[in-house]
């Protein structure tokens, strides 16, 4: 139980400084969609400025950035990347420090199981990347409220938050299948972060030729498009089930793996 | 110029890596040009046929500059120019902090070397990688262009694009340098780089798609302007300048710092 605490303690400045991040950019988007919304020409120059090929880029097509919804769902790819970015790499450090940091020698001498280790770490991580995914809803929330008239879409919202929890998730459980059952420690946020940058060009390249349809199987981003679930409304639960069911395998080995492995001490 | 000659080994595999790396990605995206260039000529005659008016909102008056390849590559050269601020990044946070993360400081410091050479034949070997990537890439690139049916373009503007890559690392490594000797302890140049390139990228990226333009001097990735290479054909001098200025700036700080500082022993 001691470690669950030591480790909620020793991510909390993370932790802040992750909402800090994410609300100052959701207060300057705000900013911004206040001049866009009352300010028609001002959306003409935006529209001037980002021809076609480059919305595709960013996976605007489709999507009005004058309404709040359109907007917050160009924004959206960003947040996505960034918590992706967040929780893959806390996944990966918070077993992988162990061994980087020359400590392992010492929790692993102590009389608790690996497998009582293992789960300790993985439910503070989880506590600690739903807390920013709850500092990014209610900063959302606020920065809406205070440029939009207080209108606060909150069915979109919502939809777009469970989004990203579940990719959070996804990268959560790579991040800690990347440090507990490849061998490499040293290599683990790196090989995280590859795979974070991996799935965010795949998705660009989804959103740019048909060519790369096939990719939209393998990029958790453009498992959930803005665009496509503000036409559908909701989740596609498909894709739900199957960032649970990844992450839970994942997760499953990682165990085995850990819990028979060599430690790089 | 044994530490120069040291470091060039060191990184051999690494650069190998990154060069192969950049290249597969450029390789990536311009394989998308043929599909495009089909693409593009249906979209073309469809925006012919629309009166004036309609084109100037939908901002299909640019994008038809846009559908050369030139316009095509511009789009996606964000992309590239991330993953080559990344390898200056990791690059720069690591070549002066690596003795301290190894413990290996007091082997290198206590050589009969000034403090003075061992930063600049490191920094140097450091710069003749960067060099080594961005001429192997461009190299590579033009001949992948000629394998996408780029057609014929204008090479200087092409050229202009890549100077923009070259900007971009040698901003991002002197920068990294200059930070790896601000901090107090690094564990590993990798989270720090990683997240430094892709912040500022995210950010240029961001105030791209919002239309804001004062973040032009806040993050590399902006301080050229594609789309202006395409249509124009110049660079914005302002920003070149500023951006050579900062340069010089953090490598000077950055040498006073680190032939002044006490080096802790390593425990």
């Amino acid at each position: 139980m001691n470690l669950f605490f030591y480790e909620l303690k020793s991510h909390w400045k993370n932790v802040l400084v992750w909402g800090v991040v994410i609300a100052v950019f959701m207060v300057i988007s705000m900013v911004k969609f206040q001049v866009l919304a009352s300010d028609a020409a001002a959306s003409q120059a935006l529209l001037k400025a980002l021809p076609p090929t480059m919305q595709a880029v960013f996976g605007m097509t489709g999507l009005n950035v004058a309404t709040i919804d359109g907007y917050y769902g160009v924004c959206f790819i960003f947040l996505a990347v960034m918590l992706a970015i967040q929780a893959g790499m806390t996944g990966a450090d918070i077993i992988a420090k162990e061994e980087t940091l020359d400590t392992a020698e010492f929790l692993y001498v102590k009389p608790i199981s690996r497998a009582r280790i293992l789960t300790a770490k993985l439910l503070a991580g989880l506590i600690i990347i739903a807390a920013v995914g709850i500092a990014t809803y209610v900063a959302t929330v606020l920065a809406i409220a205070a440029y939009n008239h207080g209108v606060v879409p909150q069915h979109t919202v919502v939809l777009f938050t469970g989004a990203l929890a579940c990719i959070q998730l996804l990268f959560y459980a790579l991040g800690i299948f990347a440090s507990a059952a490849i061998g490499l420690p040293k290599k683990a946020v790196s090989i995280t972060a590859a795979v974070v940058f991996a799935c965010y060009i795949a998705y660009v390249l989804w959103g740019m030729s048909s060519q790369f349809s096939w990719m939209h199987y393998i990029s958790p981003f453009a498992f959930f498009a803005a665009k496509d679930m503000l036409a559908a409304g909701s989740l596609n639960q498909g894709w739900v089930w199957l960032c649970i069911l990844v992450s839970i395998s994942v997760v499953a080995v990682s165990y085995a793996r850990y819990l028979r492995r060599d430690f790089k001490v | 110029m044994n530490v120069l000659r040291y470091e060039l080994r060191a990184a051999r595999v690494s650069a190998i890596l990154w060069i192969c790396t950049i290249v597969a990605l450029v390789a990536l995206f311009m394989s998308i040009y043929p599909a495009f260039a089909n693409d593009a000529t249906a979209v073309l005659n469809v925006f012919k046929n629309m009166p004036a008016a309609m084109r100037n909102i939908t901002g299909a008056d640019a994008d038809m500059k846009l559908f050369s390849f030139l316009g095509f590559f511009a789009n996606i050269f964000p992309f590239i120019t991330l993953i080559g601020a990344i390898e200056a990044a990791v690059l720069g946070f690591g070549i002066l902090s690596k003795e301290s993360i190894a413990k290996t400081t007091d082997f290198l410091l206590t050589k009969p070397k000034t403090r003075r050479a061992i930063y600049w034949q490191k920094t140097g070997a450091s710069v003749i990688m960067l060099l080594a990537t961005q001429v192997v890439v461009v190299a590579a690139a033009i001949l992948l262009s000629r394998w996408s049916n780029a057609g014929s373009y204008d090479m200087g503007q092409f050229m202009m694009l890549w100077g923009a890559f070259v900007l971009i690392q040698f901003f991002m490594f002197t920068l990294c340098v200059l930070l790896s000797q601000l901090v107090k302890k690094l564990r590993s140049p990798v989270p720090p780089a990683l997240g430094l390139s892709f912040g500022l990228f995210l950010l240029a990226l961001f105030a791209l798609v919002i239309g804001e333009n004062s973040v032009r001097w806040l993050t590399p990735f902006r301080f050229i302007d594609y789309k202006k290479i395409i249509t124009d054909g110049t660079y914005d001098m302002g920003h070149i300048v500023y951006a050579l200025v900062l340069i010089a700036a953090f490598t000077a700080v950055s040498y006073i710092i680190y032939t002044r500082k006490d080096v802790p022993a390593a425990v």
